[in-house]
């Protein structure tokens, strides 16, 4: 692929290079930090490699992402290109990409992992769909489980295909609360988004398909069955309940074998390794069989509406999600197949489950975000309870019931 | 008749000397900083109150509706709003009474007294994102080495920044570390007092209990009351640390009037209600001004003034 893409793509450069004999800066703005904003700096300089005349300015806001984009926006001095993940709040100032997609500089989306592209297509209000970004990489969840520990103590490994209950038989197997020694790791004050694995594993979710309300959904009895097994896990000791009062994290624990496994997407996964754990990674278990659904982290592409360069940006975003960009990205899952597979991904037992996580293409489970645009506002009381729900460990159904009635209230803010 | 010409022209070229020019050039570098980026923002800040202002999309304008929504169906806005004076509540006396305390500790004659006066100020300087990070490893609850101290002497573990009931005290203790301005406005007011006063007070018999209450408490009243007042104003002010060290949590205990306009500006990208409820704040922080001041007369005592029946 590489040799006949490579022309390509240089081809492209040179006519950019005619068409403008001077310099031109393309903006682009990541919420990566550290070992993963070098990954996008070396794509970056790729790119200009083969854009003779174009500047890439890679701009790194960090944690403050959001409010620097949106100040970005709201100053009328927004990048180019920019990481996007919240497709509906960010609509009206991002450039939809089913022109170019369609066009003869177009982009070919069969080999993208199926289960992405709902997550970057907004439903406008006449009715009609509009692709808003191009995703970059992505990652599901996973449990990571520390194999040292699970020898010692004589436990099998988790195999895929298991349940919560042989999950939290073995934590207890694993687990010496006086030790401070567990079986698994609860966040205390887990991102909504990512916690709604759990409900629609079980049979739910935070918000009604049709985005109108949270009541029956985030008060479900399989809702608050999700949160009893966590609370009783803590409760039993067999977990630690971490992300309340302590910046100490589950990977210092995971990583000084104090922790036996923990659910993460690949964010922890490099340090691990740079600690030499001999970890092994599975499946999300199931709740007694029912079929398991993981969200789905993932950095996008979109292009803003007022960009001066839409022409050179889709450039950008093209080479982005191409095999070579694709191939360089190391610290999540290629979102093409083929790289995946170049890789050798599928087979490798510590990044196929990962691929095994990723729901097909039919977007029956969207997030709430992606189902009410005023959903930040709900996602706030939502994250309240979750807090309340581990603080008090109990009452947790009346926590629930007075969070939906809070949440349906703020989503007609 | 004829016009005196000459006066007038002199007068015009020599409002133009450059002499006179010159102090309206050395002072327009803070005159234009403030305009462009104070009062120009807070006039802004007042147009945009008035509409539904996203940062992205269409601004649309709605009058007084963000003021209405505010004010009469906001449950969070009057949560924070209990947050931010529970928090002033016990800021600021603890604040006072610490800067003052370490004050009179510093006015002692004593060895090296400039440098415990540098080394109590230099907090005050160090950023707020530091500080945070500091403190939060010593309130960790399981690995904070406040609690590992606490349980030398006996007393069981706080959970400092996971609680609801501790998380706004940890606010409180942490906000004391930067008390190092006050404490050296009551200095300068500790120094002015005059050392006589103390001499004739002991000669006449009174403690030095006494003479706090009836000699340093009354000539610094001033003082405290413009300490009192800043430091008011700081209560309600407060975001930093409530958005590094707790996120406003756990369970929104810590989750005060300044993060939530913070919100809403940044977070739900919602400016002209953020910025409507800013106004709300400020007037409610000059609503709180005007009665200290209207009170102080009752406690502070000016030197050039006598007050008849009290001693």
């Amino acid at each position: 692929m590489k040799p006949i893409f490579r022309p390509v793509i240089m081809a492209a450069g040179l006519a950019f290079a005619a068409a403008s004999a001077q310099a031109e800066v393309l903006r682009f703005a990541t919420w990566d930090s550290n070992e993963s904003l070098e990954i996008q700096k070396a794509i970056a300089a790729k790119f200009e490699a083969a854009h003779p005349g174009v500047t890439v300015q890679v701009e790194a806001y960090g944690d403050g992402y959001d409010t620097k984009l949106a100040a970005g926006f709201g100053a009328g001095d927004a990048p180019d290109v920019m990481y996007m993940w919240n497709f509906p709040a960010y609509a009206p100032s991002l450039l939809p990409l089913d022109g170019y997609l369609a066009g003869e500089n177009g982009l070919d989306m069969a080999d993208f992992a199926a289960g992405l592209l709902p997550y970057a297509r907004v439903t406008n209000e006449d009715g009609t769909a509009s692709t808003l970004g191009i995703p970059a990489g992505y990652t599901t969840f996973v449990t990571y489980y520390n194999k040292d520990m699970f020898d010692k103590a004589g436990v099998p490994y988790p195999v895929e295909g298991w349940t919560w209950a042989d999950m939290r038989a073995a934590a207890v197997k694993l687990a010496k609360p006086d030790e401070k020694v567990y079986g698994y790791g609860v966040d205390g004050n887990p991102d909504p988004y990512d916690f709604e694995t759990y409900l629609w594993s079980n049979g739910s979710s935070w918000i009604s398909a049709d985005g109108k309300t949270t009541t029956g959904y985030l008060n479900a009895p399989e809702t608050t069955e999700v949160f009893q097994q966590f609370v009783d896990m803590v409760k039993g000791g067999e977990a630690v309940l971490f992300g309340v009062g302590d910046n100490g994290s589950y990977r210092e624990l995971f990583n000084a074998d104090k922790l036996g496994m923990v659910i993460s997407g690949t964010w922890p996964m490099p340090d691990f390794e740079a600690a030499g754990k001999n970890f092994g990674v599975v499946g999300l278990p199931s709740f007694g069989g029912k079929p398991v659904h993981s969200n789905v982290g993932i950095s996008s592409l979109s292009i803003a509406k007022d960009s001066k360069q839409p022409d050179l940006a889709w450039e950008f975003v093209k080479f982005y999600a191409s095999p070579e960009a694709v191939a360089m990205r190391k610290n999540d899952i290629p979102v093409l197949n083929s790289v995946a597979k170049a890789q050798g991904m599928d087979t490798n037992p510590k990044f196929a489950p990962f691929l095994a996580m990723l729901p097909g293409a039919d977007g029956n489970l969207s997030p709430a975000f992606l189902r009410n645009a005023n959903w930040g506002r709900a996602q706030e009381v939502v994250a309240e309870a979750i807090q309340q729900i581990y603080i008090d460990q109990d009452g947790i159904q009346a926590i629930l019931d007075d969070a939906a009635a809070r949440a349906d209230k703020a989503l007609t803010k | 008749m004829k016009r005196p010409v000459a006066a007038p022209a002199r007068r015009f070229s020599s409002r133009f000397h450059a002499g006179a020019v010159a102090p309206y050039l050395f002072v327009a570098p803070w005159v234009i900083g403030f305009l462009a980026f104070t009062l120009g923002p807070l006039l802004f800040s007042l147009y945009i109150s008035f509409f539904d202002w996203p940062l992205v999309g269409e601004p649309q304008f709605i009058g007084l509706q963000n003021y209405t929504t505010i004010i009469t169906d906001d449950a969070d806005f009057v949560r924070s709003l209990k947050v931010t004076l529970t928090f002033a509540a016990m800021f600021v006396p603890a604040n006072l009474i610490v800067a003052l305390l370490l004050a009179m500790l510093l006015n002692q004659p004593m060895f090296a007294s400039g440098f415990f006066r540098a080394a109590f100020y230099v907090p005050s300087i160090i950023s707020g994102v530091a500080l945070v990070t500091i403190w939060s490893w010593l309130l960790s609850h399981e690995y904070g080495v406040i609690n590992y101290m606490l349980s030398l002497l006996g007393i069981g573990q706080i959970n400092w920044l996971g609680s609801p009931n501790w998380a706004p005290v940890s606010i409180v203790l942490v906000s004391l570390w930067s008390v190092g301005a006050t404490m050296l406005i009551f200095l300068a007011g500790l120094k002015s007092i005059s050392k006589e006063l103390y001499e004739a007070a002991s000669l006449s018999g009174v403690g030095k209990i006494g003479q706090f209450f009836l000699i340093t408490l009354p000539l610094l009243s001033p003082v405290l009351l413009f300490n009192l007042v800043t430091t008011v104003i700081a209560a309600f002010q407060q975001l930093t640390l409530a958005l590094l060290l707790t996120k406003g949590g756990p369970v929104k205990s810590t989750y005060m009037l300044a993060m939530y306009i913070y919100d809403n500006a940044f977070k739900y990208q919602d400016m002209g209600y953020a910025a409507a409820m800013s106004w709300l704040m400020l007037l409610l922080i000059i609503a709180l001004t005007v009665a200290i001041f209207k009170f102080s007369s009752m406690w502070v005592f000016y030197e050039t003034e006598v007050k008849g029946e009290k001693p």
